[in-house]
């Protein structure tokens, strides 16, 4: 019955006729449009797709116009749907409604059952085609999920340190992927929630068996990472392993934030 | 206050910031009581040795260093409202520190660094005097302040865009505003040398700062060089704030609040000041940096909040005792 509901509520989604002038202004919907989109179908997407420190699909990305999400380019590019994240270009979004253009916002997947739900919602909006390629992406999803359980791990305590300083909680994609790899995450064990701020003597006294952190194309100097080059970090933690996972991972979800996970798992289980 | 002996006041000063420095090891985000960090176990030490201890040392010499800078400056130029921050003498180190920093300079060669605060310190101080000339009044000296801190630190919101780190951005703070958390004895051991030869250099001023008191042409029958006397003012200016910039952010009002507030305890001896406003300026930043530890802010605020909090009232008083002056 519930089957029965479901399929007729997508059913006039799916008749209706496609979005031919789809612009995604964040890159968490760039991901999935440059994944799932039918030829043509797309206008532009967000510039930061375009950069491989943060997009899983950078290179293909650069096919396509970028935008910065200001206002000024809705109102030129005039799509039929914008996709857009929930906070960061407010004064874009603004601008699609008042001209009248269909807008969806999404919020930031935290955890896997949301980015699967997220690939299933955008192939929805972008048509059929769209729709059975999500649905298997989303399937792949679960089911490198599920080979990820069952592997046996020495379940260690990591933590995840982002580039600005800042540590990743419960209820982050990091501590989403920490779990997926069968491991604790120490900072939600200590009880911070979401992105936090952190001064190195926090850290030291978590004392993390390893530290996940996202590499980007290169390392250059900034405060941040002379953290984890300090003599007290050292001293204490350097015995600590340092996993880098692609930066792409755990800026958005995407298929990739699955492929951190296993890059986490092999390292320390190889 | 005044019937304290004038020679009593540089130990009281150096007390209340020996005192301020051993509280301030106390004090930190791991709440450690004193018998945990004093005999604990290896966390305890590290936290006690690397972190705190170098963190309490650099606050001191950077407040000292701040502290004698506004009272060299205020002297020299005869206008209390002189101070490295608000000249923007340290918005120049920050900008060099940056310059530096940032585009892998200071990895390759450390010592890079203070050199940087240096050269940006001194490029201020010489733009300060080219704008100002020698007979500067305080509005023009204030407003050629107020230009170089916009451009400098204009200059280093452009660096750090233009650096190749992309999160460098929100790093903008610390060298706006000023830090000492989380410092290494490495950094402290490159500000403090050139610090040194900078306060050496300024706490050597005393006497032609007294003869500046009783006018130009007096101090120069009374055998004072006052061209020398304000290269001796750059260059100590340059060193000390250039190196403890480029190691913790800009931090302003230091210069001013301290030398303001000790005048009377040094008996409106601009020579006496300057030691004084040296031990009254370690005692205050490291008050300050008490205090961005004990608010509960998360992140921890920057040094540059507490300080301008503090030093802004001041700042006030003193423009309305200027203005009544100058009416």
């Amino acid at each position: 019955m519930r089957w029965l509901t479901m399929s007729l509520l997508a059913l006039p989604l799916l008749a209706a006729e496609p979005p031919q002038r789809v612009v995604s202004l964040n890159l968490l919907t760039d991901q999935y449009v440059v994944e799932f989109s039918d030829p043509g179908q797309v206008l532009a997407v967000s510039w930061l797709a375009a950069d491989p420190r943060w997009s899983a699909v950078a290179d293909r990305a650069r096919t396509y116009r970028l935008v910065h999400g200001t206002a000024e380019e809705i109102v030129l590019l005039r799509p039929d749907l914008v996709l857009a994240g929930r906070y960061t270009t407010p004064a874009a979004t603004a601008a699609a409604r008042r001209l009248g253009l269909r807008v969806v916002e999404f919020d930031l997947a935290e955890d896997f059952e949301t980015i699967a739900a997220q690939m299933k919602e955008v192939g929805e909006l972008l048509g059929s085609g769209a729709f059975l390629r999500a649905q298997a992406a989303a399937a792949r999803l679960g089911h490198r999920l599920d080979a990820l359980r069952r592997r046996r791990v020495v379940p260690r305590r990591v933590l995840s340190f982002g580039p600005s300083g800042w540590v990743d909680g419960a209820g982050t994609l990091a501590d989403a992927v920490i779990r997926a790899a069968g491991h604790g995450n120490a900072a939600a064990e200590a009880g911070l929630t979401g992105l936090q701020p952190s001064t190195l003597e926090q850290l030291l006294v978590l004392r993390p068996d390893v530290v996940l952190v996202p590499v980007a194309d290169a390392s250059f100097p900034s405060l941040a990472e002379m953290v984890l080059a300090h003599p007290a970090w050292r001293r204490l933690c350097g015995e600590s392993r340092i996993v880098s996972v692609p930066g792409a991972a755990l800026t958005a979800g995407s298929e990739a934030t699955v492929t951190a996970a296993e890059v986490l798992q092999h390292a320390l289980d190889p | 206050m005044m019937r304290l002996s004038h020679a009593a006041w540089p130990w009281i000063l150096a007390a209340a910031a020996f005192g301020l420095g051993l509280l301030s090891v106390c004090i930190g985000p791991a709440r450690l009581s004193p018998a945990e960090l004093f005999l604990g176990d290896e966390v305890a030490r590290t936290i006690l040795w690397e972190l705190r201890l170098p963190r309490t040392a650099l606050g001191l010499v950077a407040g000292a260093v701040l502290g004698l800078a506004g009272a060299a400056m205020q002297g020299a130029t005869r206008n209390p409202l002189a101070d490295p921050g608000l000249l923007g003498v340290a918005s120049g180190s920050a900008f060099g520190a940056v310059v530096v920093f940032y585009f892998g300079l200071a990895g390759i060669a450390p010592a890079s660094l203070p050199l940087g605060g240096f050269a940006g310190a001194a490029a201020a101080a010489l733009a300060l005097h080219l704008l100002c000339g020698r007979r500067a009044g305080v509005p023009t000296l204030l407003l050629a302040g107020v230009a170089l801190q916009a451009v400098f630190g204009a200059l280093t919101a452009l660096a750090i865009n233009l650096s190749p780190n992309p999160f460098a951005v929100t790093e903008i703070t610390f060298w706006l505003l000023g830090s000492v958390a989380d410092r290494t004895w490495e950094q402290v051991g490159l500000a403090v040398p050139p610090a040194l030869a900078g306060a050496l250099i300024l706490s050597s001023l005393g006497r032609p700062l007294r003869a500046l008191t009783l006018g130009e042409d007096t101090a120069t029958t009374l055998g004072v060089d006052l061209d020398r006397m304000r290269w001796r003012l750059l260059i100590g200016t340059a060193l000390s704030v250039g190196a403890v910039v480029s190691v913790a952010g800009s931090i302003g009002f230091v210069g001013l609040i301290v030398p303001h507030l000790l005048r009377r305890a040094a008996g409106h001896d601009p020579g006496k000041l300057l030691l004084l406003s040296l031990f009254g300026g370690a005692a205050l930043l490291c008050a300050a940096d008490i205090a961005v530890r004990l608010l509960p802010v998360q992140p921890e605020l920057k040094l540059g909040v507490i300080t301008a909090i503090l030093g802004a009232p001041f700042f006030a008083v003193v423009l309305v005792r200027e203005r009544r002056q100058l009416a």
